[in-house]
């Protein structure tokens, strides 16, 4: 179970474009789970099936671009609490969750946790195929979201600790010499390591700096306008 | 000298006279101590020879008395001699008549010859006898030899006179001398006779002794000093000495008794324990003392003994015993007793009768007590009593007697006669008992056995009794009246008729059971009513047993539960009916988790359709993936089929079917149905089945359904556990006594104290959506199984239920289960 929660930390290798994307399906029920193997397979994905919520957690996966067939009940941990456990760990993978009850409140729940599609048994083929589709495509984004955010922390942690401080204040809006007086450094002083930080961030304007700096401090507002 | 011829001749003849005389005289010398005869030989010889005499003959008294001596001396006379007798009588004759005065000399014929004769008298007169002599010369009697003859007789006399008193004193001295040897051998005697009396007294068996009039001991014999080991000394040296050997207990009273005897001097009687030396035992002793008096009448000893009396004592202890404790029943026991007359009046009755009555002797003499009887009970009292005196056999009545407060209370009077050796009635003796207790108890029996005759024929049961071995004694009349049979048709064995054929030989068997093990039983039958009609009863017999435990009768009831039995059954119905519709119920439950349970494989199907038809649509086609699509789409067909199965077994109204299963597989089935409700719930479940389990006997269908209960419930148990893992654990094993047991583990909320009473009842629920019939239902399906379900709290959270149904044991044929159904032969008329 550490290995379970701590997925998506341990596996560093960086995506490539040309990956056969990865559909994982969890589905204690033996007839649906090997019947979506077989289609995932037939269209030429690479499926990955498990019985269990902790089956799926115990297995290592590379960083391809991926989705997940959930079976909304299972035995131990079902597939709601399968879905809360990866939001916590910030694992953002498609969910396709897929049910033999028509559980309306169940599947609220699920679109509101973040699932993709809701899907009922007997699975239409097609609906089926169609939500995997949509659901690597968003994977494909978001890994290439989290390469450029990969790329941006790799660069940021290339500042010293006084750069950091420039550039914090920097991109909050102050001049030069405002950072000066802060720190209660000479602005010329300032202005150095203001270079060095657009030359290590590879940023071609504050405003890029500036951008960067939202993408790697999410939830804070990307410019303090006061 | 020179003497002349004539005086010489005279002169030797004086001298021959003196020296005659002096040799007479002399003779008295060799008299000295000779008897009389002695004398009188002694003279007449003497003279003889002296005198020249032809005869001489003494006649003299005998100085010792008897016949006189007569003494005869004859010379050679001539001729022949007439013997000495002759010649006294012819001498007596010829001296008749000169009598005493004897002439001088007589010539006289003696024989043939002539002699002189000369008579000289003994004594002055001739009293002492006479001395004869005769000779044949003729000048016999000289003048000398006169003198000589006198002088003889006078020393004759003389002699016979010393002899007479020697004579005397001799008898005097030989009656003294007899005297004194007789007066030896009586005092000889009287010693001899004294030692033997002591010897007797000391060696008496008794102890004998005698005292002094003040009271002190001067003989005491062996026999009392060996016992109390007493010197006769000291006994000797107080009157009280001896009593050192009394008991302690006793001194005291001996002490008094004594000293009055002895003061009185009228003697006594003591009995005392005295202790035995030898062994230290006190032994109980008799003494007596009397008293020996002068002819004044002052006592001069008291004479006693002591008498060992121990053994009859020991003897009479018991008997005294007895007796007194005789006496003392006879004035404790509350009887009167009384004595009449042989013609019936009465003579005597005891005081305790006369307390009782308050009747003075006078009062109740003769044929007065006729009035203390109560008057309705005195006619037949008197006729009793009149039969008695003529047949003079013992015998009883019962009566009430007044109190002298005027309360009668009965009494039982029971009369015997006494007779004398002839058989004649001298004397009625009988007794009065006060029965008033015993009168009253038999009034409440008598009471309470109307009560419970009434009990008996009034309940709504059918009583009888039975003797040990099972034979029926006594049948109630309400049993009699239902039965329409009669008492003797029904006695002994009779009443099995009664009974429903087809069940007989269970009633018979377990009747028999019953009586040999001697335990109360119970068993249902049908009985035959009157009418023809059956009914169920309940038998129930219960063995009463005396003070040693064997059994001596059987009690038993038949209880008509005929109308209960119905309702059973029809709640039996009921109950099957609600098992089937709570099945239905829990399967639509379910439905959404078998609709489930039926997708799944469904939707495997119609998923792999559509991939196989688009590998075969592919270019070119997927053959290999299309026939593998294909086989999983037959093995998720059947899985669906499978399903399908199960629930239409769940679903089906069939008969139950009581039949060998294996436990194990019943349970499977139907967590494979539940497992996806239970699943649903977040419950995790987990199955423990043991290998080998023998078959169980039993109905598949009802305790699969009584396993589903038991997973929903336990499932439901843990809807609101959010704080830990929602585990199921079903598990079977192997149970004791020859059972196996199923068990459902949950960890859940668990069972309150209260709740735990209560579950097993109908309509009892936890729940807010349950009927509370499940649990009920599961237990009386498992009760008709022989087995048993019950709860038990974890020891952790929550609780598991459990139950246990006997296993089909080697040989034995199919038992018989009393499903939960009705049974079609308890369709009774």
């Amino acid at each position: 179970m550490n290995s379970a929660r701590t997925f998506g930390h341990e596996v560093r290798t960086l995506a490539t474009p040309s990956a056969v994307p990865v559909v994982f399906i969890v589905d204690d029920d033996v007839s649906v789970r090997e019947s979506v193997e077989l289609l995932v397979r037939n269209e030429n994905w690479k499926p990955e099936p498990f019985a269990s919520a902790q089956e799926f957690l115990s297995h290592p996966r590379t960083r391809v671009p991926s989705c997940l067939v959930l079976d909304l009940s299972l035995p131990g941990q079902n597939g709601l609490e399968l879905q809360k456990q990866l939001s916590l760990q910030h694992i953002d993978m498609p969910i396709i969750f897929i049910t033999g009850y028509g559980d309306v409140p169940k599947s609220v729940q699920a679109m509101k946790a973040g699932a993709l599609e809701f899907l009922t048994k007997p699975l239409d083929y097609n609906a089926l195929v169609n939500a995997i589709r949509k659901a690597l495509e968003r994977s494909r984004l978001a890994l290439a979201q989290d390469a450029e955010m990969q790329e941006l922390r790799t660069r940021y942690a290339l500042l010293t600790s006084r750069e950091h401080q420039v550039m914090t204040l920097v991109v909050s809006g102050l001049l030069n010499k405002q950072v000066g007086g802060e720190l209660g450094i000479s602005e010329i002083t300032v202005k150095a390591h203001r270079r060095q930080v657009m030359q290590k961030m590879k940023a071609n304007s504050l405003a890029d700096l500036v951008k960067m700096a939202s993408k790697l401090r999410p939830g804070r507002p990307a410019i303090d306008l006061t | 000298m020179e003497v002349q011829p004539e005086h010489s001749g005279e002169i030797k003849r004086l001298r021959r006279c003196i020296n005659d005389l002096v040799s007479l005289l002399a003779l008295s010398a060799i008299w000295s101590g000779g008897d009389p005869s002695q004398v009188l030989h002694t003279l007449v010889d003497a003279l003889m020879r002296m005198l020249n005499l032809d005869l001489v003959c003494v006649r003299a008294t005998n100085p010792g008395g008897g016949a006189p001596i007569e003494i005869v001396r004859i010379a050679q006379l001539q001729g022949p001699t007439p013997p000495p007798r002759e010649i006294f009588e012819t001498l007596s004759h010829s001296l008749q008549d000169s009598s005493r005065k004897l002439p001088p000399s007589l010539r006289s014929l003696i024989g043939k010859v002539d002699v002189s004769i000369v008579a000289v008298p003994l004594g002055l007169h001739g009293e002492f006898g006479v001395i004869i002599a005769a000779a044949q010369r003729t000048d016999f009697p000289q003048q000398t030899e006169t003198l000589l003859l006198n002088v003889a007789a006078n020393q004759a006399f003389i002699g016979l006179q010393e002899a007479r008193l020697r004579s005397r004193q001799k008898r005097i001295s030989d009656e003294l001398d007899q005297r004194v040897t007789q007066r030896t051998a009586e005092l000889g005697a009287a010693n001899a006779e004294l030692q033997l009396q002591v010897g007797l007294l000391q060696d008496l068996p008794v102890s004998a002794w005698t005292l002094k009039p003040d009271g002190t001991p001067d003989f005491v014999n062996r026999v009392w000093l060996e016992f109390s080991g007493q010197t006769l000394e000291f006994v000797r040296s107080h009157p009280e000495a001896w009593m050192t050997a009394v008991h302690p207990d006793d001194r005291e009273a001996a002490s008094r008794v004594f000293w009055e005897g002895v003061r009185s001097g009228q003697g006594f009687a003591i009995e005392t324990r005295s202790l035995r030396a030898r062994d230290g035992v006190y032994r109980w002793h008799l003494q007596q003392a009397v008293a020996l008096r002068d002819a004044e009448g002052k006592v001069l000893k008291f004479v006693g003994t002591t008498t060992d009396i121990d053994n009859q004592k020991r003897a009479e202890e018991p008997l005294r015993a007895r007796e007194l404790n005789l006496r003392r029943v006879i004035d404790a026991i509350p009887t009167l007793a009384w004595c009449n007359l042989p013609d019936g009046p009465n003579e005597f009755l005891n005081k305790g009768w006369h307390e009782y009555t308050g009747l003075s002797p006078e009062e109740s003499h003769g044929w007065g007590w006729q009035t203390a009887f109560h008057p309705d009970d005195l006619p037949p009292l008197m006729e009793k009593w009149k039969k008695m005196l003529v047949s003079g056999e013992p015998d009883e009545i019962e009566a009430r007697l007044r109190r002298h407060d005027g309360v009668y209370r009965w009494f039982l009077i029971r009369a015997q006669a006494l007779r004398d050796e002839s058989g004649k009635i001298l004397r009625w003796y009988g007794t009065s008992t006060d029965i008033e207790d015993r009168k009253r108890a038999e009034q409440a029996l008598a009471a309470s056995e109307r009560n419970l005759r009434l009990i008996i024929n009034t309940m709504p049961a059918l009583a009888w009794s039975a003797r040990p071995d099972g034979s029926a004694e006594f049948l109630g009349q309400r049993w009699l009246n239902y039965t329409g049979m009669t008492a003797a048709e029904a006695q002994d064995w009779g009443w099995v008729k009664a009974f429903h054929p087809g069940d007989v030989d269970r009633i018979i068997v377990y009747w028999r059971s019953i009586l040999v093990s001697g335990e109360p039983g119970e068993i249902e039958a049908r009985l035959r009513q009157f009418d023809g009609t059956y009914r169920w009863f309940l038998i129930r017999a219960n063995p009463l047993r005396d003070e040693s435990g064997e059994i001596v009768k059987w009690y038993g009831t038949n209880t008509d539960i005929d109308d209960r039995k119905r309702a059973e059954e029809q709640l039996r119905n009921a109950q099957s009916e609600l098992a089937r519709v709570m099945r239905v119920m829990t399967m639509g439950q379910l439905t959404a988790s078998i609709a489930h349970e039926v997708n799944q494989p469904l939707s495997g199907i119609l998923t792999n359709a559509s991939t196989c038809l688009r590998m075969l649509d592919a270019n070119p086609p997927n053959l290999e993936g299309a026939r593998e699509t294909a086989r999983r789409t037959i093995r998720d067909g059947h899985r669906a089929s499978d399903v399908i199965a199960r629930l239409r077994t769940l679903y089906s109204k069939k008969e139950p079917a009581v039949e060998p299963m294996d436990l194990n597989e019943v349970a499977r089935e139907v967590t494979a149905l539940s497992a996806t409700e239970i699943q649903r719930n977040g419950v995790i479940l987990r199955q423990e089945f043991a290998d080998d389990l023998p078959a169980a006997l039993g109905d598949r269908v009802q305790l699969q359904q009584v396993i589903l209960n038991l997973l929903r419930n336990a499932t439901d148990a843990m809807s609101a556990i959010n704080d830990r893992p929602r585990e199921l654990l079903v598990r079977t094993e192997l149970d004791e006594g020859n059972r196996v047991r199923l068990s459902v583990k949950d960890s859940g909320v668990g069972l309150t104290p209260q709740a735990a009473d209560k579950i097993f009842e109908a309509f009892y629920t936890t729940k807010t959506d349950g009927m509370g019939v499940g649990l009920s239902i599961s237990r009386s399906i498992v009760e008709a199984h022989q087995g048993r379900l019950w709860a038990t709290r974890n020891d952790g959270p929550g609780s598991t239920f459990s139950f246990s149904i006997p296993c089909v044991r080697e040989g034995l044929a199919q038992a018989e289960i009393r499903v939960n159904h009705a049974d079609p032969s308890t369709d009774a008329a």
